[in-house]
């Protein structure tokens, strides 16, 4: 059996970026199960003793407890403050500093100290502008305790900006994005059928320079679907795994789906070799689409994936692991730009309905889609090893900018608790 | 023997060594031509002081790195990191700039000076609020410290081609850099847009820099190639030693020297008049304060070094391993007094201390501010070290002095032990000179 660690390695790592903690009762429990036993040791309140001074002197020491959530806090002045949150309780417990709105499930947060064990501390430093805020205390299971609310007066010092706000978005804000995201795979999937019926007639019949040009547009469409993100698991690995370490697609015998196909057309190979593979892939994907109804995106994922598939794009495709004899990994690039595009929209409401604005994001992956489109010549794509220097720097440049802008909507789009 | 100046440390010299041949001919370590008087030329001077020990030159000395709080000011007239003392670890990053146009490279210059202002100053990082990943790395903690930090920006050659238009703006001498005979050059690891050379106390601040500077540019500019060095200390004193074993810049002009550095350092803006059979250029009116910055990446043979005597190798660089004494001499700072060694019977004529600087009227124009770190960059595909050194020299003008010096050295006996592979010429930029000031301000205005 081949070694396919490479690529399924990789996928475990993204699989767990997130804090499992986040909001989630499981991970919650066995958080607190380990650290029950130190409150006795840590005591109750207080900072901790590395607590480190904000630079302009404005520290707080909070209470984090079921009924003494903010106390230590009685506001002051504008500028950068250290909070330090001590959890009194006797669970782990998340502490946000938030607007004292009227309606909390509105207020914006600026500050988030997540996971505090019981009698554990954690602290952070907001630049805080004049208005009213309050700590908010939460716990999984529990409604959220909501403390005191604090003015802040005065300007901010000269030359310091206010920590940048957000209104949460929660579980509930995502299901109709979800949705909206769902039913754009089920339309690819249904495409991605269709496509690699096609193929595999091509192959059937014997029309392999047929076979060339729709194996590249059913990868293509595979390629938005955000599959090298772990999307589809092992099917996701029968369908368009990568050869096993030390091989190539041609001679890992093992190895199925668009690589192999890939290997055997563009060697020459005749139809007859090569109709067993696609006659898999047809089945496959029919697989991949009866199971996906079942098999529902994560809210958490949403966001992650509008981030993390241009994340491939560096590690995989323009480092030249993904390089096929077809010469087309450009081809996939742009794929991922596309599959970036889906749930970028699909969030798009939920982000406009919070204020943030997206142009940067939308400028960026369209100067990548356009320096992209400049590779495709009527279906010839330029071989990535064919750039120059400078094409390559520009096309890097390019991703690297969408991958630091779309990272920020990850992180908004992590579904969060309501206060 | 007797000695009308106790500073002269040579005078015995041509007694003893009249057993040498003539001037060592030819490169090659296989000349056999054994100037044997080095040692004899040494005896009874035991006792003299070293010469001008309290002058010892900025740059050979390393700096101090026990203060994480250390800052070395980055505003001024000139670039911090070129008469700063050396510090103990460097990366040198070529780039190239991906910006499409005048405007966004002038936001790139203005966002790198934000940046290396922040950096080489410390402090905390604003946060980024609940919204994004965290603004800073953490590498350092949650304050940033300066740690010695310093960042000197450096613009090469294609920077002026047509994209921006600057080419009437060029550094009159700025070029891709030359290949000379020895040279076995790996043209990607050559030349680049611009040139960051980082340099701090500690290599967690080099590296958080590079970080936050890559991170916060990677739209702008993408990296061509990176070479990253460190300085040794003393061993046991004096001038540091590169991984040849021997002391490296010894001959180095003192950075106290306001003169010296005037004339050896900083370029002016103006007419520069023809020398040394290089024709009259003028240089643009931005270039005042900046200086030509040659990087050559020069990998050392050192198992093949490490099989050659000592005696040879002390002949071929011209001065003693153990104290960096040129071999007509004693002490490491002893005046060589190539003079009254004319014919190579202690230093050969080929030596490359007698080539890169022979001490004769007008090689005053020759010298040139050296800032060599070395590099280890573990092993190539053989299992060959793959060690040597990062030649870093500042110039007023490269083609009167590093370029003449390095066609001295075409040939020289040490060409068999090392391979220049990579580097390339840059203009350092003149300095950030307060807080409204940005990096190439001048150069874009």
């Amino acid at each position: 059996m081949p070694d396919r660690s490479g690529p399924s390695e990789h996928q475990q790592r993204r699989r767990s970026r997130r804090p499992a903690r986040r909001w989630s009762a499981p991970a919650l429990v066995v958080a607190s199960g380990v650290t029950l036993g130190l409150s006795a040791c840590t005591g109750g309140s207080g900072a901790p003793a590395d607590a480190a001074p904000s630079p302009t002197g404005l520290v707080a020491a909070v209470s984090a407890g079921q009924s003494d959530c903010g106390a230590g806090w009685s506001g002051g002045t504008a500028g950068t403050w250290r909070i330090d949150a001590t959890n009194t309780s006797t669970g782990g417990m998340d502490v946000v500093v938030a607007d004292a709105a009227t309606d909390m499930t509105r207020a914006r947060e600026y500050l988030e100290l997540e996971a505090i064990g019981p009698g554990g501390a954690a602290g952070g430093e907001v630049t805080l502008g004049p208005g009213s805020y309050r700590v908010v205390c939460v716990q999984a299971d529990e409604e959220p305790v909501l403390g005191p609310v604090v003015r802040v007066t005065g300007a901010l010092p000269a030359g310091t900006t206010a920590t940048p706000g957000i209104v949460p978005i929660t579980q509930a804000d995502l299901v109709p994005a979800v949705k909206h995201y769902e039913s754009w795979v089920a339309a690819h999937l249904a495409l991605l059928s269709r496509q690699v019926r096609t193929l595999d007639d091509d192959v059937a019949r014997g029309d392999l320079a047929a076979a060339r040009r729709d194996w590249l547009t059913a990868h293509s469409t595979y390629g938005t679907l955000g599959g090298a993100y772990d999307a589809f698991g092992d099917l996701g690995d029968a369908i368009d795994g990568l050869p096993a370490t030390g091989s190539t697609a041609l001679t890992d015998h093992d190895l199925t789906g668009f690589r192999r196909a890939e290997a055997l057309l563009w060697a020459g190979r005749p139809a007859s070799a090569v109709r067993p593979v696609t006659r898999a892939l047809v089945r496959d994907v029919a697989a991949l689409r009866s199971g996906f109804p079942t098999a529902q995106v994560d809210p958490t994922d949403l966001g992650i994936r509008a981030h993390e598939i241009l994340e491939d794009a560096v590690q995989v495709q323009l480092s030249g692991a993904a390089d096929g004899p077809s010469g087309t990994t450009l081809a996939e690039v742009r794929a991922g730009v596309v599959g970036t595009g889906a749930p970028l929209d699909a969030l798009r409401p939920l982000l406009k309905a919070r204020g943030v604005d997206l142009s940067d994001v939308d400028d960026a992956l369209a100067t990548l889609d356009h320096t992209l489109q400049g590779y495709d010549h009527d279906g010839r794509w330029t071989p990535r090893t064919d750039l120059t220097t400078a094409q390559r720097e520009r096309l890097d440049a390019e991703v690297d900018t969408c991958v630091e802008r779309l990272a920020t909507v990850a992180a908004l789009a992590d579904p969060r608790r309501a206060l | 023997m007797t000695h009308a100046d106790p500073d002269t440390t040579a005078a015995s010299t041509s007694t003893s060594t009249s057993t040498a041949a003539g001037p060592a001919a030819g490169p090659g370590r296989r000349t056999f031509l054994r100037s044997v008087a080095g040692a004899a030329g040494v005896v009874g001077l035991g006792t003299l002081a070293p010469r001008g020990a309290g002058a010892t030159t900025a740059p050979a000395t390393t700096a101090p790195t026990d203060d994480a709080a250390r800052a070395v000011v980055f505003h001024g007239p000139t670039q911090a990191g070129i008469l700063t003392p050396l510090q103990k670890h460097a990366a040198f990053l070529a780039l190239d700039v991906t910006a499409g146009s005048r405007a966004e490279l002038e936001e790139l210059f203005r966002t790198l000076t934000d940046r290396v202002r922040f950096l080489t100053t410390g402090g905390t990082p604003a946060g980024a609020g609940p919204g994004a990943p965290p603004v800073d790395s953490g590498v350092l903690g949650p304050d940033v410290v300066p740690g010695g930090l310093t960042v000197t920006a450096s613009v090469g050659a294609s920077l002026f081609d047509d994209r921006f238009g600057l080419a009437d703006r060029k550094p009159a001498r700025l070029r891709p850099m030359d290949t000379f005979p020895d040279d076995a050059l790996d043209r990607a690891r050559c030349d680049g847009d611009l040139l960051l050379q980082v340099c701090a106390d500690d290599v967690d601040v080099v590296v958080h820099a590079v970080r936050d500077i890559a991170r916060a540019t990677r739209g702008a500019m993408q990296v061509r190639w990176r070479q990253d060095g460190f300085a040794s200390p003393p061993r046991p004193s004096g001038t540091p030693r590169n991984l040849m074993g021997f002391k490296d810049g010894t001959a180095n002009p003192s950075t106290a020297d306001p003169r010296a550095m005037r004339d050896v350092v900083w370029t002016k803006a103006g007419p520069v008049a023809a020398v040394d059979g290089l024709p009259a250029v003028v240089e643009p009116a931005w270039t005042t304060g900046g200086s030509y910055h040659v990087v050559r990446l020069i990998r050392m043979l050192v198992e093949f070094w490490d099989r050659v005597s000592l005696h040879e190798q002390e002949n071929m660089i011209g001065r003693r391993r153990d104290t960096g004494a040129p071999l007509t001499g004693t002490h490491e700072l002893d005046d060589p007094h190539l003079e009254r060694d004319p014919t190579g019977d202690v230093i050969q004529m080929d030596a490359h201390i007698r080539l890169a600087n022979p001490r004769s009227p007008g090689s005053d124009r020759l010298r040139m501010l050296r800032r060599p770190y070395n590099y280890d960059a573990g092993t190539d595909a053989n299992g060959n070290l793959d060690m040597g050194l990062v030649f870093v020299a500042f110039n007023q003008d490269l083609d009167r002095q590093f370029v003449a010096v390095q066609k001295r050295l075409a040939g020289e006996p040490l060409v068999d032990y090392i391979s220049p592979f990579g580097g390339g010429y840059y203009f350092a930029l003149p300095g950030v000179r307060a807080a409204d000031d940005w990096y190439a301000s001048r150069l874009l205005a």
